[in-house]
């Protein structure tokens, strides 16, 4: 809303001056702003931070980058934001998916939609996990839900608050499966950790890369990973798929836009974002920082949001989240 | 107004508040409203005690809130200077903030002011944008000019 | 375990790293002290920039940074009465008194002191007994934390001072507004009014940071005083008459600092309420509770030493463990991470010194603050004293608006400093307490969702908040507080009685 009031004061005034305002022909004009919807310190910001010096460069003529925090209810603040700035490619937006398409759902007013954006590229994929602690007696996925069978609604299964990415991974494997845990909402992922690990429930569900070094240290078991394939770090993991469960679900961060862009904008900074993903200079970096990439075009993007979409409101209708 | 009738108004305040959270409280859906309504039934409680014994035994006649139209113009203005800040720019809008919050609040030396204002702005501008890293919100006025010229 | 200590002892004491360290404690000291810019910003800023540094210049900056800042926060909350940060709201209320009755810089050398002491009690609790502290922590499940956080609350009680009944207004305020936003077990939105900003919670930074800082400013402005403080008051030079500066200071240092200590080891109490905590544990021990809030040098101690006494401790659980209690030791674990560093265990074993060297860094850095805070950074801070406080007014203002507005670019958070400030202002008018009001805000949100967590794991079966070993000891520590509270109200009220029928006696 503030950048809309802003334009229309400066086109007033460009007005009544009675020139026209140039064409995006010499973008970069000013600073880009890339919104991040979480609070300086967590995945989604040292992503972005990590990102930014890089996509400076490969967009080239001198761009400079700004990372803006928007942190508000998983993301929607931010994409509100974002969906209300100029489209001039001059805010940009790390989009967390699947808030990103889960936030509108169920709202009386749709805060924003996801056609609201234009899809630049995908940056990171981390799958969630159903994990337990190493003593636990759950070896396999088949114990925890043969437990689950024989005692419905009594596995306490730990993930971060109620209507986030984890707790729909949860609620996307009842539907699945048929089965019912009973949810206990922790503290963010650090809670969900240490619940697990101090015995207080008995699974939790969170992201890879929180995972891998408690697995690596024998202190968490993955009994089922929500990806398609063993996750290249750890290929003991087994996925839920190869043990019968067709459940894909994990977080995607990526660069989006408002729309629509002026063309050769997007063209720019779409091949920016390519750039900067095969750029070895930053593999590095995410490869120190454990930022796990994965590089997908803005249509495939596209694609698996209006897949799981659907998959969405169905499960809206029959259990929802809020 | 004195100490004894400021604290009715409060707790007047603090009374209607309660009722107002209250109402708010009941469109809250399931178990959610529990925790809530019952701080909020704690508080009419105590704020009901704390008016009956203001209106019953308030003792306290020395005078409160002298000088408040100064409180009130200095809160007017930070109003202002907190919207200007985002729509005008941080520049500008301190540039016209500094003294004439200075001036309203009783202090009439525009050199001072002046000196002062500069001062502050250059170590803004260098604790900010130099060290930080933060961006300052962009000036209006130099934007307008970037799209006139 | 020794000669990894003694390797990283020599390598935190190259040039450059003593450098980085001292360079970081300064510029840690400068973010406490500006009001509405706080440690987690300062080192989100600074990582991006440590991409290319050695590890321990890097590491050594954010030491410096985490330790300087809680020192920081105590200037302005002495000179001026507004905390620099959330954390030294405690500092203010003896703090402050203390600089009005000419002695500032007293009250600066304690608050130095006090941190630094803190910060070092800190650091040596990470170095020595890290490992199994870190196991600690686990013990803790939502039911130990929901009467962790009811003992806090508890502590009120002990703040309610001559008028209960406005201290437990404010605390139900304070716990009234720890419930807006997403209610986490339910995902139902409460106290919304439609804004999604308003989705994560009121955010406690900006909230205090109006409570506190705004509401004084909108004193000042009234008071309208065109002086500024006398060159006199100012002189840092140590007044003989005033004796050793921490003179039996001990035991208020050792309590402060155990309080900090533990409330820093567990995750998602934070350091905003280890100060109040300290300062209300030291207030309810004392002979001469009457003179807190008056300019009692204790006060000032307890605060500071609890609120730099969490520092090195909340680091413990993200380095043993992985796990991140706080904001600032998740972007501490950020910075490892841009170095190829996992925290977790096996960071010891393959990283023993950087770990150790780190954990040297924030023992130094503490010990730095002796030296720098004292002598170098409160006699530059001490000389803003000298502008008018009128002219001081528009300036707080202008920093806290963009210091609050750049945390994230939301207009609405500029109004909610304001209309706290509002509230602040109208509750020192009318003589309401407002610790009451901050631990409820702060504790009231761990106390609901813990308990209805804990109800959800053990299915409503009660017993289960009874079941362990740490939940019994703390609703012992609970009852020996809530007992003592109700004795000490009942003899005040006897002797109260008595005295009242002493008069009429003499009367006739």
């Amino acid at each position: 809303m503030h950048m809309k009031f802003r334009t229309a004061l400066c086109a007033m005034a460009v007005a009544a001056v009675g020139t026209t305002a140039s064409a995006q022909s010499d973008y970069p004009s000013r600073t880009i702003e890339i919104l991040v919807g979480f609070a300086a310190g967590g995945p989604v910001d040292s992503t972005t931070r990590a990102a930014a010096p890089f996509l400076e460069k490969h967009i080239g003529d001198g761009a400079s980058i700004a990372v803006i925090n928007r942190p508000g209810a998983a993301g929607v603040v931010a994409s509100i934001a974002a969906s209300q700035a100029d489209p001039d490619g001059h805010t940009l937006m790390m989009y967390s998916y699947p808030a990103l398409a889960t936030a509108p759902i169920g709202q009386d007013e749709e805060p924003y939609n996801v056609d609201d954006f234009e899809y630049l590229g995908n940056v990171t994929s981390d799958p969630h996990n159903f994990f337990v602690a190493q003593d636990s007696p759950y070896e396999t996925l088949d114990d925890l839900m043969e437990a689950a069978r024989e005692n419905p609604g009594t596995i306490n299964v730990a993930a971060a608050g109620s209507g986030g990415a984890a707790h729909l991974a949860l609620l996307v494997f009842e539907a699945e499966t048929g089965l019912s845990f009973n949810y206990t909402p922790a503290d963010g992922g650090a809670g969900t950790l240490t619940q697990v690990l101090g015995g207080h429930v008995d699974a939790g569900i969170t992201t890879l890369s929180a995972l891998v070094p408690y697995v690596e240290e024998e202190q968490m078991r993955i009994i089922a990973s929500f990806a398609d394939e063993r996750p290249a770090a750890l290929p003991d993991a087994p996925t839920a798929r190869e043990q019968g469960v067709d459940v894909l679900w994990g977080a995607l961060r990526g660069i989006a836009a408002p729309g629509p862009l002026p063309d050769d904008v997007r063209d720019r900074l779409a091949e920016a974002v390519e750039a900067t993903m095969s750029d070895p200079e930053f593999i590095e970096l995410a490869e120190r920082q454990g930022i796990p990439l994965m590089y997908l075009d803005g249509e495939a993007f596209r694609e698996i949001v209006d897949t799981d979409l659907s998959r969405l409101n169905e499960l809206w209708e029959t259990s929802p989240w809020q | 107004m004195t100490f004894r009738s400021a604290e009715v108004m409060a707790g007047l305040m603090l009374v209607a508040f309660s009722v107002f959270a209250w109402r708010e409280a009941a469109s809250i859906r399931g178990d959610a409203a529990f925790f809530p309504s019952a701080i909020i039934v704690a508080l009419g409680f105590f704020s009901l005690v704390y008016l009956v014994r203001s209106v019953a035994a308030g003792r306290r006649t020395e005078a409160v809130f002298e000088r408040w139209w100064i409180f009130v113009a200095a809160l007017a203005i930070s109003l202002i200077y907190a919207n200007a800040v985002a729509y005008v720019g941080y520049v500008t809008s301190t540039v016209v903030f500094i003294p004439v919050m200075a001036w309203v609040i009783g202090f009439r030396r525009p050199a001072y002011i002046a000196v002062t204002t500069l001062v502050y702005l250059l170590c803004v501008y260098f604790m900010f944008e130099v060290v930080f890293r933060r961006p300052l919100p962009s000036e209006m006025l130099l934007e307008l000019l970037r799209s006139v010229r | 375990m020794l000669a990894a200590f003694t390797d990283a002892l020599i390598a935190v004491m190259t040039l450059s790293n003593l450098v980085a360290m001292v360079s970081g404690t300064i510029a840690g000291i400068i973010i406490g002290a500006l009001p509405g810019i706080n440690v987690t910003v300062g080192i989100a800023i600074l990582i991006p920039l440590t991409f290319g540094m050695e590890p321990l210049f890097a590491l050594g900056l954010i030491a410096g940074i985490f330790n300087g800042a809680s020192y920081g926060n105590a200037i302005p909350a002495i000179l001026l009465n507004v905390p620099g940060t959330p954390a030294a709201v405690a500092t203010t209320f003896d703090g402050h008194p203390m600089a009005q009755k000419g002695r500032s810089a007293h009250a600066l050398r304690i608050a130095c002191y006090a941190s630094a002491l803190g910060a070092i009690a800190s650091a040596i609790s990470l170095i020595l007994i890290a490992p199994p502290l870190a196991r600690v922590t686990l013990l803790f499940g939502p039911a130990e934390y929901f009467w962790l956080a009811i003992l806090g609350l508890s502590s009120i009680a002990v703040l309610l001072g001559s008028d209960p009944v406005k201290g437990l207004i404010a605390a139900c305020v304070g716990m009234l507004l720890a419930t807006v936003g997403i209610d986490q077990m339910t995902g139902a939105m409460r106290f919304h009014f439609g804004y999604w900003e308003l989705a994560d919670g009121l955010p406690t930074v900006v909230v205090l940071t109006g409570l506190f800082a705004f509401s004084r400013v909108l004193m000042m402005a009234q008071e309208g005083k065109l002086t500024g403080v006398s060159c006199e008051d100012l002189k840092l030079s140590r007044d003989k008459s005033e004796g050793p500066i921490l003179k039996g200071m001990l035991p208020t240092l050792t309590r402060s600092g155990i309080i900090g200590i533990i409330v820093g080891i567990l995750p998602g109490v934070g350091g905003n309420a280890a100060a109040l905590l300290a300062y209300n544990e030291e207030k309810r021990v004392a002979k001469d509770a009457e003179t807190f809030g008056k300019g009692n040098p204790k006060g000032v101690a307890a605060a500071e030493c609890g609120n730099s006494a969490d520092n090195s401790s909340s680091l413990i659980p993200m380095l043993t463990l992985g796990i991140p209690g706080n904001a600032i030791a998740a972007i501490i674990m950020g910075a490892l991470l841009v170095h190829g560093l996992v925290p977790g265990p096996q960071l010891f074993r393959e990283e023993p010194l950087i770990v150790y060297g780190f954990m040297i860094q924030m023992l130094f850095t503490a010990a730095i603050l002796f030296v720098l805070g004292g002598m170098v950074a409160t006699r530059i801070f001490a000389q803003v004293l000298r502008l008018p406080s009128v002219v001081l007014v528009p300036l707080i203002v202008s920093l806290m608006t963009i210091g609050i507005y750049t945390t994230t670019y939301e207009i609405m958070h500029l109004y909610m400093a304001i209309g706290f400030g509002l509230v602040g202002y109208f509750m020192i008018k009318l003589d309401f307490p407002v610790a009451p009001f901050v631990l409820g805000l702060i504790l009231g949100g761990v106390a609901e969702f813990n308990f209805r967590v804990a109800m959800r794991i053990a299915q409503g079966d009660w017993t289960y908040l009874f079941q362990n070993v740490v939940s019994k000891i703390l609703v012992a520590l609970l009852a020996l507080i809530v007992l003592t509270a109700l004795s000490r109200f009942i003899r005040d009220l006897r002797s109260r009685t008595r005295g009242t029928e002493a008069e009429r006696m003499t009367e006739e």
